[in-house]
């Protein structure tokens, strides 16, 4: 940097240090910004964010070549990031992408000479529903059409707003008539909550046989309690909406349409563990949505429902904030995200020790769904019998399914635990399916002899991820896409991880070209057992799955017996 | 002399809590888990219950003092847990969110259990 620019640089690092602070958790929002105003990160900007927070420049380098939008390489002042993902691709991918290279007269990973545009694929954006999506910086277009490509890219030129295709995200949200948004009352929930004492409001959620709603369905209600009793004056409670799965968008219109719910769940749990603050984590794919959600939380301040004495309560200070991820599927998984939200390399941790006693920071956190903080809210508004209505005896009350693929009507559903597939199925408009993938490219693939079975925690557990494929469908091509996206976003800490999605995408190219021999095949599901059992993350232990059960569901699919 | 349940997953603990709470003359019963606890409370009577966090769940104890208390058990409750050590972390009572009596640590001296039911039966008598 020459000396202005250096003294500029210095400046405007004054400036970010201010609203963020100097602490190592304040890394990320400030290559956020950084990278957002000069398009790029070079190694003296490296070296000066490094000496400005007082870490070394190889920290600080790990961290921007960790998250895939920090790529510190130049890119274009309109960034185009099309997802290719396996409903878009069904939806058009190609012909997008084809259309988006000839307009721009370059490849995708290249940028325009003038500078102005940069081409890059993503993965998953969370509008599976309403493919082809992509993001123009931070502008999420929809149901893209090669004329929408030539508008945006027109309107991009000319530098207008007004210019571009007017393309927001449709929220489709089915509910039900007695279900978790029936008789909302505004802040019931949390005043509730306030009148019974922190002990009560934990039974509350203990007797609803609440379970995580991110996926993993661990049980809320001992989470909360676990968190409770450490002793430890500083707590958190952080919101998991980083909602990378593919095939997940339920939170996406949860915090579009029912934010303040969400946020009165937080809340809620902040009272009930002990904490004064809480943090949303929020996928840097759902920046469009900071804007909405920071004037929620304002307003939540302004009423008494956020700050010192909640609702008049003498002993009750809690407020939230809002941290962005920056593109890392992996740092949904709970101590990866306490990483990030730490200023590091969303790499998840040895457990134990658990989050509940040593999270973000080292103190005692809660990690929960947005969902499942929403779920607790309208719990404590209308009681856990209420919400035990609904579902099977392990896994009570209703659940928002992400419902994408080869059906009629995709969208956000709201049905009860324990529906069974077909049901699901008819619902939708997807009965001609061949396959479902239930719980998202680590999930499993069924077929229809399965249909029959229930979605819930004893069954077919997901996030409430769902997506349908068709007669027509290339399973093989399902799973290649699924396997490269793990192949993308294994963090590389452990070896079965690293290594063994590179294997099982290369097994299932052969298995495309039809060059897998039974005998080898063998040793690939061996590899998935493998992975399984040792990776260190729920990534690595899940990614072999839709692989597996494609073997196992679809034999004529593969092409090959496997030798047993 | 009173009743005194041991609710707690580890033979070993019931076992050796009841043969000294024996020795001074109590009489004890036991359960190893949430839902037998919850049983031997109606049918034994217990003065007393020594309660354990940690059984199914990890917060089995925590989960059964909360539902005793809210049925209307009124008589003392001691927490002994193992969490801490588990979790390398420390843990407490001290907001008062378990309507539990004693809160401690495991393992405890059998001279500090003696003398905490000791107190607590007097206290509630
Ligand atoms: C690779 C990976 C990605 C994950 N992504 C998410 C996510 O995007 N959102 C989420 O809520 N949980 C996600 N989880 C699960 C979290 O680790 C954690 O279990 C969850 O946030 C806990 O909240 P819950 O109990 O309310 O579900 C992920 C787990 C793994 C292993
Ligand atoms: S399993 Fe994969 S994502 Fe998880 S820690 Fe290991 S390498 Fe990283
Ligand atoms: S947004 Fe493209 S598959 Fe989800």
């Amino acid at each position: 940097m020459v000396m202005i620019e250096k003294e500029k640089f210095s400046e405007e690092m004054v400036n970010l240090g201010e609203k963020y602070g100097r602490t190592r958790n304040a890394l990320l929002p400030i290559l956020q910004n950084l990278i957002e105003s000069h398009k790029t990160l070079s190694d003296d900007m490296i070296r000066e964010v490094a000496d400005f927070l007082g870490i070394q420049p190889a920290e600080v380098y790990g961290v921007v070549t960790f998250y895939s939008f920090l790529n510190p390489e130049k890119r274009g002042k309109f960034r185009i990031y099309l997802c290719q993902t396996i409903c878009c691709d069904m939806q058009g991918k190609a012909e997008i992408a084809k259309e988006l290279e000839k307009e721009l007269g370059i490849k995708f990973g290249e940028t325009t000479e003038d500078g102005l545009f940069s081409l890059e694929y993503t993965n998953c954006i969370g509008m599976c529903d309403q493919g082809p999506a992509l993001l123009v910086n931070e502008k999420v277009f929809v149901k893209v059409t090669p004329q929408m490509i030539k508008e945006i890219i027109e309107g991009c030129r000319l530098q207008k707003k007004e210019k571009l295709p007017q393309s927001n995200p449709i929220n489709f949200l089915k509910i039900l008539p007695d279900g978790l948004f029936s008789n909302v009352i505004p802040e019931s929930g949390l005043k509730k909550a306030l009148s019974i004492g922190r002990g009560e409001t934990i039974k509350a959620i203990t007797d609803s046989g609440l379970k995580g709603r991110g996926g993993a369905g661990f049980t809320t209600g001992v989470k909360w309690n676990l968190t409770a009793v450490a002793k430890d004056p500083v707590k958190f409670v952080v919101c998991n909406a980083d909602e990378g799965e593919p095939g997940t968008f339920k939170d996406r219109v949860l915090l579009s349409n029912y934010a303040d719910l969400v946020f009165e769940g937080m809340t809620i749990g902040g009272y009930a563990i002990g904490a004064k603050k809480g943090i949303l984590y929020l996928r840097g794919e759902y920046r469009y949505m900071l804007p909405h959600l920071l004037s929620i939380l304002e307003e939540r301040r302004k009423n008494n429902l956020l700050g010192e004495k909640i609702l008049n309560k003498e002993d009750f200070s809690f407020d939230i904030e809002i941290k962005l991820g920056s593109g890392a599927y992996v740092c949904g998984e709970e101590t990866a995200l306490i990483e990030s939200l730490e200023g590091k390399r969303g790499e998840p941790r040895n457990r134990p020790p658990f989050p509940v006693n040593t999270g973000y920071l080292g103190h005692p956190t809660t990690v929960n769904n947005v969902e499942t903080f929403l779920a607790a809210a309208r719990i404590l508004a209308n009681g856990a019998e209420w919400f035990k209505k609904f579902g099977t005896e392990k896994s009570s009350g209703t659940k928002l399914f992400s419902i994408s693929g080869n059906c009629k009507h995709p969208g956000v559903y709201e049905l009860p635990m324990g529906i069974k597939v077909s049901e699901l199925l008819k619902l939708v408009g997807g009965e001609d399916a061949k396959a479902v993938v239930i719980g998202g490219a680590s999930g499993s693939i069924i077929s229809p002899k399965d249909f029959e079975r229930r979605i819930s925690y004893e069954d077919l557990a997901t996030g409430g991820s769902v997506m349908i494929f068709g007669k027509e469908m290339n399973l093989l091509k399902v799973a290649k896409n699924f396997m490269e996206f793990f192949v993308e976003e294994s963090c590389g800490q452990c070896t079965p991880c690293r290594l063994g999605n590179v294997q099982l995408l290369k097994g299932i190219e052969m298995l495309q070209k039809n060059e897998c021999s039974g005998q080898y095949l063998k040793q690939l599901l061996s590899l998935g057992e493998t992975m399984k059992l040792t990776s260190k993350c729920g990534l690595g232990q899940s990614s072999p799955n839709v692989f597996t059960s494609l073997v196992e569901n679809f034999p004529d699919e593969i092409g090959i017996k496997r030798e047993d | 002399m009173a009743k005194i349940l041991i609710i707690d997953d580890d033979i070993d603990i019931v076992e050796a809590i009841g043969i000294l709470l024996r020795t001074f003359g109590h009489e004890t019963d036991s359960a190893f888990n949430k839902i037998e606890g919850e049983k031997k409370v109606e049918s034994f009577k217990p003065d007393l219950i020594i309660l354990d966090v940690m059984m199914e769940e990890a917060d089995d104890g925590m989960v059964l003092a909360r539902d005793l208390r809210s049925k209307g058990f009124e008589k003392p409750i001691i927490m002994l847990t193992s969490l801490g050590s588990v979790t390398g972390y420390s843990v407490g009572n001290e907001e008062g969110i378990l309507p539990v009596d004693v809160f401690h640590e495991k393992p405890i001296s059998p001279d500090q259990l003696i003398s905490t039911v000791k107190k607590l039966l007097e206290g509630k008598k």
